[in-house]
């Protein structure tokens, strides 16, 4: 096969028009949180991380998935130095979290995102040792991948971003289940988790402003002008778009600019006032087609590196959507996580069209087998 | 290994119905609650708080939004005060956009219209924050103030017209209302002054001009009927009519009489130009009955009748009614009966006569401007209808010279400028003083305003009151003011 017929066959399109649509969707709902502000100077920014973004997955779809693999290593190391580099002086700090880096010309990197992707290849790698050798990974194996998880999910925590160290964590989680280790580690996992929110809630191990996200979260009027104000102007305004919406550019609360942070955590809002149950119930459905693509790709692919890639990216995103419009609607509290490709924000753009690429890659797997 | 993957798919099915079902839950059950909150009075303050377009008379404003320092930004003045109450409407926090352009035209003056898409598109791209258009109207202050000021405190309505274009250039309908007083921010006095306005018997927020109850046209009327027999070809002004003091009315006892019972001429006899001249009830009472009620009905439905007009405010129809016998048609070839009418229409028969037998569509807003007056849209002068050949509107022209010359409408006589008109004194139940009536247009071979004037209950002369008497006063003094245009 020459070299355009197999990024060609390698291509799932489906999953590409979805996406693509995803940020196109994207693109108007920011420009309608941000117009009355910044005109459209934020909705041309979007397509434009767009188009980086397809480039990227395009990139990634050509890789040799052997290849992939030989690279995953230096993927997981690069993620770590830029979480690291997040902590040192170079980070910049927006939002009381440490998350960003500044670069010349008006740019920053938010490495957590991107540490997302670099997670799913490593623990892939890991854990597919195993499966080559047709047999269930070791103990050894999932306690090494646990600390290949656990590093990335520590510093996330110290920048300090719940809402990523959450998503990373489900990704570990889905990544190990899924490779058949042991149930007590999946198990054991399930436990940590609980005692970590139970302790998280009960002693002063969060910072204030996590703890004050959490307890607004409980109590939306403890703090009316703040987190509280924030999440209930949101169920407002999702709550008076109804059936069709208010129209696109006709809700009073996206319009009236009330939503701090609509074109990123809150761009769901958006859909929901403008666009009613209709939109926001389509976005859902384009969102849970994603993420049903990634489990079919992983399905047919008898490889167990795609595989367990396919399932990392799946976790992930699932994971990102639930935690993203379950805290617009009130169901999960206020972390601050981008809703995948349709969010404001490059590095959350870049790694979500880096997640297609891998999965593309994924999916030629499959196809081989056939 | 496909196992955990189905348990794993299980896991994402399950987050997806959680989402769409809380989705549901807030978009639907929890709504009106949510809706109900008072912090949603953020957003309607946040779109009151825009800056609304102004409307502009001669390039002054009537309504205007100015600055405050209270935390709805703007406040909506009426300089005028009462003057335009009923071109303006009113602008309230409370009752929000109500009565007139306020109103009408609420999408462009907030900034709404898709009229201003592009110009939205700019503002996007400049970063400008939206401002509602500004609305240039076709009024001309000084035919408006002489139209204010002659009608003074008597109900009723004046509109005037430019017969060739169709522009509005004074509707002036009473008693009036301050429409300060409901814009205001002080909510409680507000809401006094909604409740006061509503429990007037004189219903000030009704605008008589294009709206309300209508009015019977009584002698102004035998226009259409006129019209009707000369397009017909059977008649001509000089064409001898029968003009006894009373009609015999077919299939009853009842009788149609002259006003006074006057005889129209020598031997109950006399010609049309006379009969309109003197306003002679039943020579146009028997026209009626040789034309017929649908020739009548037809004729004035080419002066306008029966259509909803926009102007851009809802001009109530006027009407002919659909079934008439015998007597009700002569009823109704004279203005009684159930023809019912609007002063703007009155206004419409004799500007399309006075247009060469076109009429115009009439309309208010000139110019539609973005907030630094750059014109976004201009009225085109539209045709609304041919009503009369121009052969039978100079004929009309010509017998409505008479009545100001010599017959009931001496009283709108303008020294130098010959004048052509009709009155009307409209009967409207046993005991009340009637509605009185002029319509007219000056000069007569070069029109430049055509106008409609009706007081009702005969205005301070009570009963002593006629079209003549009254309402031809009021006419001359807002042609008048429209001749030096």
């Amino acid at each position: 096969m020459d070299r355009p017929g197999l990024v060609w066959a390698r291509t799932d399109w489906g999953l590409v028009i979805a996406a693509l649509g995803l940020s196109l969707i994207g693109a108007v709902l920011v420009w309608s949180a941000t117009r009355h502000q910044l005109g459209s100077a934020l909705a041309v920014r979007h397509l434009i991380n767009t188009a980086i973004g397809v480039v990227l997955a395009a990139a990634v779809t050509r890789l040799d998935f052997r290849g992939l693999r030989a690279w995953a290593p230096w993927v997981y190391l690069a993620s770590l130095l830029g979480l690291g580099l997040v902590l040192s002086p170079v980070g910049s700090t927006i939002n009381g979290s440490r998350s960003w880096i500044e670069l010349p010309g008006g740019f920053s990197v938010q490495p957590s995102e991107l540490a997302k992707v670099a997670l799913c290849i490593g623990l892939a790698m890991i854990l597919a040792e195993g499966r080559d050798r047709d047999r269930p990974p070791s103990h050894r194996d999932v306690a090494l991948a646990w600390l290949v998880a656990g590093i990335p999910i520590g510093l996330v925590m110290l920048q300090p971003d719940l809402g990523s160290a959450l998503v990373l964590g489900a990704l570990a989680l889905g990544v190990i289940a899924v490779s058949g280790a042991p149930r007590r580690w999946v198990l054991g996992a399930v436990g940590l988790v609980a005692v970590g929110i139970t302790v998280a809630l009960t002693t002063p191990l969060l910072s204030a402003y996590q703890r004050d996200r959490l307890v607004a979260f409980a109590h939306p009027e403890a703090d009316p002008s703040g987190i509280g104000y924030q999440t209930r102007q949101v169920r407002i305004a999702i709550g008076s778009g109804g059936w069709g919406g208010k129209g696109l550019f006709q809700g009073r609360q996206t319009q009236g600019g009330f939503i701090p942070f609509q074109q990123t955590d809150f761009v769901f809002s958006v859909a929901g006032e403008e666009l009613g149950f209709l939109g926001a119930a389509g976005l859902l459905l384009v969102l849970g087609f994603v993420v049903v693509r990634a489990l079919v790709i992983a399905v047919r692919t008898e490889d167990a590196f795609s595989r367990l890639v396919a399932v990392g990216v799946a976790c992930w995103l699932i994971f990102q959507v639930f935690e993203n419009v379950g805290m617009n609607l009130g169901l999960m509290p206020v972390t601050g996580l981008p809703l995948p490709f349709v969010s404001y924000g490059g590095s959350s753009m870049f790694a979500c069209w880096l997640a297609v690429g891998l999965l593309n890659n994924a999916h030629l797997a499959s196809l081989r087998r056939g | 290994m496909n196992a955990p993957i189905r348990r794993l798919a299980f896991v994402v099915a399950a987050m997806f119905c959680v989402l769409l079902l809380s989705t549901t839950w807030i978009q639907f059950v929890q709504a009106k609650d949510l809706a109900d909150r008072p912090g949603n009075r953020r957003t309607l303050l946040a779109s009151y708080s825009k800056e609304r377009g102004a409307i502009l008379v001669d390039g002054k404003p009537v309504a205007q939004s100015l600055p405050t320092k209270d935390q709805l930004k703007w406040i909506r003045a009426y300089p005028q005060g009462k003057e335009y109450s009923h071109v303006t409407g009113y602008y309230s926090f409370t009752y929000g956009a109500g009565g007139g352009l306020e109103s009408a035209e609420n999408e462009l003056l907030s900034g709404q219209s898709d009229k201003l898409f592009y110009r939205r598109i700019v503002d996007v791209i400049t970063g400008k924050p939206p401002q509602g258009a500004t609305l240039e109207l076709t009024i001309d202050a000084k035919v408006q103030q002489a139209a204010e000021e002659a009608l003074g405190d008597q109900r009723g309505a004046v509109v005037a017209l430019d017969p060739t274009t169709g522009a509005i250039l004074a509707m002036v309908s009473k008693p009036q209302y301050d429409p300060n007083a409901l814009a205001s921010h002080n909510l409680t006095k507000v809401s006094e002054a909604w409740k006061s306005l509503n429990a007037d018997k004189g219903r000030p927020m009704i605008n008589r001009a294009i709206a309300g109850d209508l009015y019977p046209p009584g002698s102004t009327f035998k226009l259409v009927t006129a019209a009707a027999a000369l397009s017909s070809g059977k008649y001509s002004p000089s064409s001898v009519v029968p003009g006894p003091r009373e009609l015999d009315l077919p299939d009853t006892s009842a009788t149609l009489p002259n006003f006074g019972h006057e005889i129209c001429g020598p031997n109950g006899r006399t010609t049309l130009r006379h009969a309109l001249e003197m306003s002679c009830n039943s020579s146009f009472g028997w026209l009626g009955l040789q034309l017929g009620p649908d020739a009548l009905r037809s004729q004035a439905d080419k002066f306008g009748f029966g259509q909803t007009l926009h102007v851009p405010m809802r001009v109530t129809p006027s009407v002919v009614p659909d079934e008439l016998n015998k007597p009700q048609t002569a009823q109704a070839a004279v203005g009684q009966y159930d023809v019912r009418v609007t002063p703007l229409q009155v206004a419409m028969v004799t500007a399309g006569i006075a247009n060469g037998g076109t009429v115009m569509s009439p309309y208010l807003v000139k110019d539609v401007r973005s907030s630094d007056l750059d014109v976004i849209d201009t009225a085109h002068p539209q045709q609304l209808s041919e009503a009369v050949r121009p052969g039978v509107a100079d004929q009309l022209t010509s017998m409505m010279e008479d009545v100001v010359n010599s017959g009931t409408g001496r009283n709108a006589q303008i020294p130098g400028v010959q004048v052509a008109g009709k009155t009307g004194t409209a009967e409207h139940g046993e005991g009340l003083a009637a509605h009185v009536w002029f319509t007219g247009f000056a000069p007569a071979k070069n029109p430049k305003i055509a106008v409609a004037v009706v007081v009702e209950d005969g205005g301070t002369l009570r009963s002593e009151a006629t079209g003549s008497t009254v309402s031809a006063p009021i006419a001359k003094k807002v042609m008048e003011a429209g001749l030096g245009r």
